[in-house]
């Protein structure tokens, strides 16, 4: 008999023996067929490599105004947000902080994004959006709606990276399906572990990622989806009466989460084809593209900034689709009122289940 | 006057002498201490006890002590005194046997025919309850004594038309019931309204970009699922020792008992 040294037992780790056709795991006592182990080690050695992700380099561009009206920059004293816009905004207060009036400056010129999703939601229609959403908030106090204060509401085109990649993915995952019987004395349970291994092509376009530092990123990934079918090249005239911030993350910067955004949803899209097994454990994953593009783009958010009992409360509604993200004031009160609620209905089932348990 | 006194008299002797003819016979005495664990005193009053309660329900009510167990464990040994000693009441020799050894400190309570309904898995769990604690401390007599008024009381209950049968828990799994009832309620409200905060705030990453894919752009070039090996583990039911079995005579019992 001979030591097979390049075949590790797949269920203890131990070196496996060639036994008869088969290979033999002296440890636990499991034997494998020769192929089975030649076909996992193919998948593992496929999707166990490093993954590859190409992104073509992004060269900024700057923009020259053609449009006929004139912009202006704007900043911050507070947090020392760099905006711009028309120049005829006025006193406008910060739409990232909500803390002071940023100030007017001369237009320094701005970066050419690749294209630019308009405002289809306007700031009346955004409100009633947000009025809307109050339904949604079950904990929101009673006074919110009358007593809240809305310092700023401000339509912002936010810079966003756009990602485009056509992804080869390798993934091996761990599965077990388990069967159980019994006899008179025992109960049986029967684990069957499984390697799979899938590999195949996903194509995506347009992940955004946050461009602006001053943006908070959680609230610019809420507030997705885009439909990118209205994405137009861009001109000055759509900033009329809005805000645009431009980028201080740069493309280089933002292609960590584009990665870990493409990762995670490479792996879930093959998730759905691994069938009906009750467990899987996702193993090693080897995504490879080349030449994905990067895209710089502005999408228009408005930025809602309200004041309830002395504290900022910071809203984003989505400027196309009108989807409100934000975090909400909590009536503590309401909360523990439904709380008692459903343990009293709780307890009232748990009295009747003690009663024919117990009576 | 004096002849209605006579016939009084004469009434009552003739009673006298019919009673015992109408008394359910029993072979042996309701208690046979081999062990020597009760005083005489103790044996006199418990087997009066015991007498009445047999007498009463014509049901055999009996204990039996050994120094050291005779049987191959205590249910066989009880088993096998109920049957081949010639325990039990009328043609089914309905009855029900408490045997207590000393070596080993085990007890089984043994029923038989209509000891089975009157002493289901419930009255012998709540019989166990009420003798064991007198077993541990060694004190035989109140041991007995309380097995005998509770197969009494279960006897009653039983002619009543209603056995005994509330479900009987031990201590643990009393205490998981009664804190699964008290704590099961709170986590549930407490999930479902971290469920309904959690609606309070919208502002939350999203680590996938499913929105994203390319229409018709997934493609699955292979996809091989392969066997590795089996594990099957296997565990014991849990043994109800108070359930109904068959002793060496081929007879059925029930009853239940352990150490203490």
């Amino acid at each position: 008999m001979d030591t097979i040294n390049s075949y590790k037992c797949p269920c203890c780790g131990a070196p496996l023996v060639f036994s008869g056709n088969e290979l033999h795991c002296d440890s636990c006592d499991n034997t494998f067929p020769v192929e089975t182990m030649q076909q996992m080690n193919e998948g593992m050695e496929a999707a166990g490599g490093e993954s590859k992700y190409d992104w073509e380099h992004y060269e900024p561009r700057s923009y020259e105004d053609t449009s006929e009206i004139n912009l202006a920059n704007y900043s911050c004293p507070s947090c020392g947000a760099q905006i711009s816009g028309d120049d005829t905004l006025g006193s406008t207060v910060c739409p990232y902080c909500g803390q002071s009036t940023i100030v007017k400056g001369q237009f320094e010129g701005t970066l050419r994004p690749d294209y630019i999703i308009p405002f289809k939601v306007d700031k009346k229609a955004a409100m009633a959006a947000f009025e809307g959403d109050f339904k949604n908030a079950p904990f929101l106090p009673d006074e919110f709606k009358s007593k809240k204060k809305i310092e700023e509401m401000a339509g912002v085109y936010v810079p966003f990276w756009m990602f485009d990649c056509d992804c080869n993915a390798a993934i091996t995952y761990n599965a077990e399906r388990i069967t159980k019987w019994s006899d008179s004395n025992y109960n049986y349970t029967k684990t069957d572990y499984f390697k799979l291994f899938r590999a195949g092509s996903v194509g995506f376009a347009n992940i955004p990622v946050d461009g602006s530092k001053k943006a908070d990123d959680t609230y610019m990934e809420a507030v997705e989806p885009y439909n990118y079918e209205d994405a137009v090249d861009f001109n000055g005239a759509y900033l009329s009466g809005y805000l645009a911030d431009k980028y201080d993350v740069s493309a280089e910067e933002s292609i960590v989460r584009a990665n870990e955004r493409v990762q995670n949803s490479t792996v879930a899209a093959f998730n759905d084809t691994t069938g009906t097994y009750m467990a899987v454990y996702p193993e090693y994953t080897n995504i490879n593209f080349e030449n994905g593009k990067i895209r710089y783009s502005l999408l228009p958010v408005w930025m809602l900034n309200i004041k309830y009992l002395d504290k900022m409360y910071q809203f984003a509604i989505n400027g196309q689709t009108g989807k409100v993200v934000g975090e909400y004031p909590v009536d503590k009160g309401k909360k523990w009122k439904y709380f008692a609620k459903i343990a009293g209905i709780c307890y009232a089932v748990a009295a009747v289940v003690g009663y024919f348990l117990l009576g | 006057m004096k002849k209605v006194i006579s016939l009084l008299f004469v009434s009552l002797i003739c009673i006298t002498l019919i009673l015992p003819c109408y008394a359910a016979e029993f072979e042996n005495p309701p208690i046979v201490d081999t062990a020597e664990i009760l005083s005489e005193s103790q044996l006199e009053e418990l087997t009066e006890k015991a007498e009445e309660v047999r007498q009463k329900y014509n049901f055999e009510v009996a204990i039996v002590t050994e120094t050291e167990m005779s049987g191959y464990d205590a249910m066989a040994t009880a088993d096998d005194i109920y049957d081949y000693e010639g325990y039990g009441a009328g043609e089914n020799d309905d009855g029900i046997l408490l045997y207590i050894s000393e070596i080993p400190r085990e007890y089984w309570i043994t029923t038989h025919a209509y000891g089975l309904t009157v002493f289901n898995d419930n009255g012998i769990a709540y019989m166990k309850k009420q003798i064991l604690p007198h077993l541990e401390d060694n004190n035989y007599y109140l041991a007995m004594e309380a097995f005998i008024e509770n197969a009494d009381e279960l006897l009653e209950m039983a002619e009543n038309g209603e056995p005994f049968n509330k479900k009987q828990y031990d201590t643990k799994t009393l205490l998981i019931i009664i804190g699964c009832l008290i704590l099961v309620p709170l986590i549930i409200a407490w999930f479902m309204m971290n469920g309904k905060l959690a609606k309070m705030k919208t502002a939350v990453e999203n680590d996938y970009a499913a929105n994203y894919v390319k229409p018709g752009s997934k493609r699955l070039d292979v996809s091989r699922d392969i066997f590795l090996y089996s594990r099957v583990t296997k565990t014991e039911k849990p043994k109800n020792n108070s359930g109904s079995h068959r002793s060496s005579s081929g007879r059925t019992h029930g009853g239940g008992g352990g150490s203490y």
